[in-house]
């Protein structure tokens, strides 16, 4: 019989930096929405002032996969490059795991290293946890993939006629 | 009245906060050390804008500032004026303070432990009583707060006696990668920089040094024992005097927001009373709790640094958010720029703040916010 452990999940009182976001369902959709305005924004974007002010998608990878037939986008790089979309997730490298991404105020019991070697086999392997009412969503980021537009394109579809 | 001048001292430091990256925290520090008639060292390397948080200070609160870089050759009369030579003659040896450091209200020193012997001598009078004596020449001086920088903390004895005589320390490092646009950004516009809308007087700074004199401490007394033992324990020493005089601090803390009473929302500035970099590093974690409730709306920015409570991570954010909806622009590309700004206070809200702690304020002035990015 496989063990089965059961995650807590507690507010951390120094929130951890940001360095993702996740988002699932229609908010997927708008995060896709999101970067691909800006990838637009970063083709269009004129003079050199203009380029540095919107810094707009550089160094950004992400993450698309579903969770029980439901779209899961996760978006990772630096803070100021990533979209701000409302209901999205902020996650942070757990210190104690710094494999583990979690979002940014949660601090989970058992400890973070303990669940990484439960989860996967490779325990420097990325993979984030969130909390999704009684449920976790556990998402592998071991095969995040450059920006790109065509990655994108079926959660835009789907936002279209959903 | 207390309110009054809380309110425009507020509003001014508002305003002097305006494009200084990273440097908030100095700026309100002086503001606190000008209350508690208590003096800020600043410690960091050269060129991380030390000076120019003394300067907006005394900008904010029309204070004359005096500013000076000691070398090991600065002669006293660079400090605090020539010898008035027609004086001499007539055998009284007697200086010319005119536009120096007696005559200041600001003062930011650059390298001070530089100075010497004479100069330092001299200076500890002059911060501590508030007296400039020299030959004849014997003057109150209108000091309400002295900055002195310096890149590292002397090892020096003498030096260190000196130093201690600086209550509030604050260590810097140059601005992080992720403000280095904000900052080449700030930089640009510095030349264009304007005279302040609502600088308050000085007469405003100076009812609420009176008005700090007279806070209750009561109420709080027990918490900041508590919190002395704590550190204590940890093996953090805050000497007696040193620990006595954060009381003024707590209270001017308190007046800064127009209380008459302080409250454990107060205690915050102990971490800047700790004399070194590791100590107040520690201080932040062994104090977390005794910290939780720590806010303050006219020095937002040294709360949160001290404490990274939630209730000063609110305060801040709700400036921030302020601030930006203020002045929404209308066109490209100023509209996009400060879409990129309106998001980051978005992002920080929602990743720092645990819902439960979202005032009610702050939470309409995200959505204002949200409307204009989405």
């Amino acid at each position: 019989m496989t063990p089965r452990i059961e995650l807590r999940a507690k507010v951390r009182a120094e929130p951890l930096p940001v360095g993702a976001v996740f988002a699932r369902g229609a908010v997927a959709h708008a995060l896709a929405r999101r970067l691909v305005e800006r990838m637009a924004a970063a083709t269009d974007a004129g003079d050199e002032r203009d380029r540095v002010d919107r810094e707009p998608v550089e160094g950004i990878s992400i993450v698309r996969a579903e969770h029980d037939g439901v779209p899961v986008l996760v978006a990772i790089g630096v803070p100021e490059r990533l979209p701000w979309v409302d209901g999205a997730v902020w996650l942070g490298r757990a210190p104690e795991a710094p494999s583990v991404w979690l979002p940014t105020l949660c601090a989970l019991e058992p400890h973070p290293a303990l669940v990484a070697s439960a989860l996967t086999s490779d325990v420097s392997a990325p993979f984030v946890l969130v909390p999704e009412g009684a449920r976790w969503i556990a998402l592998s980021l071991a095969r995040a993939h450059a920006l790109d537009a065509d990655l994108l394109a079926p959660l835009l579809v789907r936002e279209a006629h959903p | 009245m207390i309110e009054t001048a809380a309110r425009a001292v507020r509003a001014a430091l508002d305003e002097a906060r305006e494009g200084l990256v990273e440097r908030e925290v100095l700026l309100e520090l002086v503001a606190l050390g000008a209350v508690a008639g208590e003096h800020v060292l600043v410690i960091g390397p050269p060129g991380t804008a030390k000076s120019e948080a003394a300067r907006r200070a005394a900008r904010a609160f029309d204070a004359r500032v005096f500013e000076y870089l000691l070398g090991r050759f600065t002669e006293p009369s660079e400090l605090f004026g020539p010898i008035d030579l027609r004086r001499l003659r007539e055998g009284v040896v007697e200086a010319d303070v005119t536009g120096m450091l007696p005559e200041a209200e600001i003062a930011f020193l650059d390298e001070v432990f530089l100075g010497s012997t004479a100069i330092l001598n001299t200076l500890l009078a002059l911060l501590n009583e508030r007296t400039y004596r020299r030959g004849h020449t014997q003057l109150r001086v209108p000091l309400r707060v002295c900055v002195a920088a310096s890149n590292a903390l002397p090892e020096d004895d003498s030096l260190a006696a000196f130093a201690d005589r600086f209550l509030l320390r604050l260590f810097v490092a140059p601005v992080p990668d992720a403000s280095l646009e904000a900052l080449l950004e700030a930089g640009d516009r510095l030349a264009a920089h304007v005279a302040p809308r609502h600088a308050a007087t000085l007469a405003a700074l100076d009812a609420l040094t009176a008005a700090a004199r007279e806070v209750e401490l009561a109420p709080v007394r027990t918490s900041l024992a508590h919190a002395i033992r704590l550190l204590r324990k940890a093996g953090v020493a805050l000497s007696d005097r040193r620990a006595v005089k954060t009381q003024r601090l707590v209270a001017a803390a308190a007046a800064l927001e127009g209380r008459s009473a302080a409250t454990t929302a107060d205690l915050w500035p102990i971490v800047y009373a700790l004399p070194t970099e590791e100590a107040q590093e520690l201080a932040r974690s062994v104090l977390a709790d005794v910290l939780a409730e720590a806010r303050n709306a006219a020095l937002s920015a040294a709360a949160l640094d001290a404490s990274s409570s939630s209730a000063a991570r609110a305060i801040r954010l709700e400036g921030d958010a302020r601030a930006l909806l203020e002045v929404v622009p209308t066109e490209e590309p100023a509209l996009a720029r400060w879409q990129l700004r309106a998001e980051g206070v978005l992002r920080e809200i929602d990743a720092s703040l645990p819902p439960e702690r979202v005032t009610e304020a702050l939470a309409s002035l995200r959505r204002e916010l949200a409307a204009r990015v989405a």
